[in-house]
């Protein structure tokens, strides 16, 4: 099943470990370094989506600083589905790069 | 009001794009994360942003609810609705819109012929095929249905909002919870003004068409002799007529005796009900008064529109013998309704002695 950029990004955050919202949102700028920003409605549409379709959890609602919380982990589903992805992206990737050599 | 109230009541406000059950489950979250976000900015968020989150909004309210032609079919009042709907069905059940939608269907023998007709009409436009969707009597017709269909929905709004919710196999306040003893009753809100205002005008209908009945009835009876003409009824003895006196006068004791019956069955029900509601708040009280008032002026103006003959026959005798059929039933109701400050939902569940159990958690 193909991921969307904003699924891909947040189940490639969380392959770090457990975060909530604002963390994951910084590492996937971290990870992309700045390239993709995802806004946090569609960070949080697309993490309830992600719990639906059990690619993450809950894994747990905490108050740090009075401000809420909500954490969420990667599951072996979503685990397999990121892994998967990027396997497809990094062969479309070379299929580029050797496109372009060829063409010079 | 500082930087930051302002930029979260902007934020909270985009979240409501959102449909009621995610933002009750997400909402905040969305919230705390959005301004944490965009501390380093003063914590003022972008518009960018807040337009992200109603685009979210929209889009994650349009995955959540099923297509036009399946909400007509859930629309339909029987069956269950399917798991897949569940959570939307509870949103639109629970969404103030939901007495509105209510009304809209429910007076749409009303509102439906004439609106359709107008829109003939303008389509295809005839000289004087107007004149028939304009007559005072249908528009008078079309108003009545809109104001009863009104003062029904709101006053059994809770009831209606418990039965479609039931069809979800969500059951909540209003409702009876077994216990090893007896059921314990799951009460709706508190009542407001609102439940008031609505179940005094139906009782005062009412006991205005058992005022009118009576009256006809009874002095129909006290004056046999000569022809008489009250309340627009015409009472005679001297064989012309097809109603004489005694006739008006056994029809009357007839209902008033089924009334009486009716009512002494009635009151034999479990009062539990009205017993478990919450006491009635002040603003509550004072809404009563002025429909305890009302009741007494619509009698005058009854008494004098029943003297001028406005009404027809036909429309007196009905409504004559349906309000002294339901008198005695209204006597207790209104005694009960002013004492406990029920509402006509829970008078007319009384009647009924319809207890449901919850069979299913509180959602």
């Amino acid at each position: 099943v193909k991921l969307s950029d904003s699924a891909y990004w947040i189940l490639g955050a969380l392959g770090e470990g457990d975060a909530h919202g604002y963390l994951i949102a910084s590492r996937i700028r971290t990870l992309t370094a700045g390239a993709t920003s995802i806004g946090p409605g569609t960070l949080y549409s697309t993490l309830e989506r992600l719990v639906a379709d059990g690619d993450i959890m809950l894994a747990g609602d905490e108050v740090v600083d009075g401000r809420n919380r909500r954490s969420y982990r990667l599951t072996e589903a979503g685990f397999g589905k990121v892994n998967d992805e990027t396997h497809r992206r990094a062969a479309a990737t070379d299929r580029v790069r050797l496109v372009l050599g060829m063409a010079r | 009001v500082s930087t930051v109230d302002r930029e979260r009541r902007r934020v909270e406000l985009a979240v409501h794009a959102f449909p009621p059950r995610w933002h009750r489950h997400s909402g905040q979250a969305l919230v705390e994360t959005t301004l944490e976000l965009h501390a380093d900015r003063d914590g003022h968020v972008p518009l960018r942003t807040l337009i992200d989150i109603v685009r979210s909004g929209l889009s994650e309210r349009r995955r959540d609810r099923p297509s036009i032609g399946k909400r007509l079919q859930l629309s339909f009042p029987t069956g269950d609705i399917p798991p897949r709907w569940v959570d939307w069905w509870s949103d639109r059940v629970r969404s103030p819109l939901f007495i509105v939608r209510f009304i809209v269907g429910r007076s749409f023998g009303a509102w439906g012929l004439p609106a359709f007709s107008t829109l003939l009409w303008i389509l295809h436009p005839v000289p004087g095929g107007q004149n028939a969707l304009t007559s005072p009597l249908l528009l008078l017709f079309d108003a009545s249905v809109m104001v009863l269909a009104t003062f029904v929905a709101i006053a059994r709004r809770s009831k209606m909002r418990v039965t479609q919710l039931r069809r979800a196999g969500v059951t909540s306040e209003g409702s009876f919870a077994p216990t090893i003893r007896r059921p314990i009753f799951v009460p709706f809100s508190p009542p407001t003004a609102t439940a008031s205002f609505a179940a005094w005008p139906i009782l005062t209908a009412a006991g205005w068409l058992a005022l009118l009945g009576g009256a006809a009835f009874i002095t129909g009876a006290a004056f046999p002799k000569p022809t008489v003409r009250i309340f627009g009824f015409e009472y005679a003895t001297d064989g012309n007529s097809p109603v004489t006196a005694r006739h008006a006068a056994m029809i009357g004791l007839a209902a008033l005796a089924i009334g009486i019956a009716l009512a002494a069955f009635l009151r034999r029900r479990p009062a539990t009900i009205v017993e478990a509601r919450p006491a009635l708040n002040a603003r509550s009280r004072r809404a009563q008064q002025i429909f305890v008032s009302s009741i007494v002026m619509s009698s005058f103006a009854a008494t004098w529109l029943g003297l001028a003959s406005v009404f027809p026959d036909l429309a007196s005798a009905i409504g004559g013998a349906m309000g002294l059929a339901a008198s005695p039933t209204l006597i207790i109701g209104a005694t009960r309704a002013h004492r406990t400050g029920a509402t006509i939902d829970d008078l007319l569940r009384n009647a009924r002695g319809d207890y449901r159990q919850i069979r299913h958690p509180i959602r």
